[in-house]
């Protein structure tokens, strides 16, 4: 805690500065991270369930999974809009513990457009690399994830090194497991996304941030 | 008023001695870094800027006094909750010893 809650304190005009810069770069980085390491945590808990229920459908309820083959599909839809609703909850909440003025609110639309061209290319790009087709299709998460990835890795370097860092451990732990396994790489990379969530979870209590 | 010791004789810079303290210009800094008419939470600024509630109290009531602030409070359910917003007053006082500082470094620099 600043101990300076008298006048005695000593201010250079070098250091004040500094400290307006310093203050108002802080100030604009705290709106648009607001709630942001939840947000991140809660996804990290989504696509981890994600995965393990795609692995338990097709390990444990083939003859569902042989007769509806495109079922990854709605069950990642389903996922991604529980996703997407908690994280407009989140952030609201969270921007409305900052402020409720213009500036929030274009913070607020700023992070979500950001997310929203991320999501958006990663749909497209499989579609512009003709991937949408039986034979290909498969392959569609590899590019998807890695465009999300970079979306979070991008998004930590301008705002929270901490989502950068996260967003490798996330590609590390979609794009290890599937090149090394076979059948069992959608339960593993929902275990390691649960690691990578609870590493995570574990730094941001130790050192703040939410 | 602080004589930053600039500019010798009778153009001598003298800052706002209001502001220009260590506490009192990062509150100033960070309500005038959002728009004219946001409110900040009180709960914000003390975490961070990492200052006790009692601290950042005597300075608010500081720039309260010298109207660079206004505090407004209000209930969300049956919690409390305090805004703090730069007035114009605060606004313009913050403008010029913005200026002020400007010259006493003798540049031309904004944040």
């Amino acid at each position: 805690m600043t101990p300076d809650s008298d006048d005695t304190a000593v201010l250079s005009t070098e250091e004040g500065w500094q400290t307006i810069q310093a203050t108002i770069h802080d100030a604009r980085g705290a709106m648009y991270t607001a709630g942001s390491t939840a947000i991140l945590l809660m996804w990290a808990g989504i696509i981890s369930a994600a995965y393990l229920a795609q692995y338990a459908i097709s390990t444990f309820a083939t003859d569902f999974a042989e007769d509806q083959p495109w079922f990854p599909g709605p069950l990642w839809i389903g996922f991604s809009a529980v996703g997407m609703v908690g994280s407009m909850t989140i952030g609201y909440r969270a921007g409305r513990a900052v402020s409720t003025g213009a500036a929030m609110q274009n913070a607020g639309i700023r992070v979500f457009l950001y997310w929203m061209a991320v999501v958006t290319a990663a749909g497209l790009l499989p579609g512009a690399a003709g991937l949408w087709n039986e034979t290909r299709a498969e392959t569609i998460p590899y590019v998807l994830v890695g465009v999300i990835a970079l979306g979070y890795v991008l998004f930590g370097i301008l705002h929270k090194p901490v989502i950068a860092v996260f967003g490798l451990g996330y590609a590390v732990s979609f794009y290890v497991p599937h090149y090394i396994f076979d059948d069992i790489a959608p339960a593993v990379s929902g275990i390691a996304m649960l690691a990578l969530l609870a590493g995570t979870f574990a730094w941001v209590r130790k050192n703040g941030g939410w | 008023m602080v004589n930053t010791g600039g500019v010798s004789g009778s153009n001598a810079i003298v800052l706002n001695e209001t502001i220009h303290q260590p506490t009192r210009l990062r509150i100033m800094s960070l309500l005038v870094s959002v728009e004219t008419t946001d409110p900040i939470a009180y709960r914000f600024l003390q975490n961070h800027l990492e200052l006790t509630p009692g601290n950042l109290t005597t300075h608010l009531r500081k720039l309260e006094d010298a109207q660079y602030v206004a505090i407004t409070k209000e209930f969300h359910g049956v919690k409390p909750r305090t805004w703090v917003q730069a007035t114009a007053v605060g606004r313009n006082a913050f403008a010029e010893y913005l200026t002020n500082l400007e010259r006493a470094l003798g540049v031309r620099r904004r944040p």
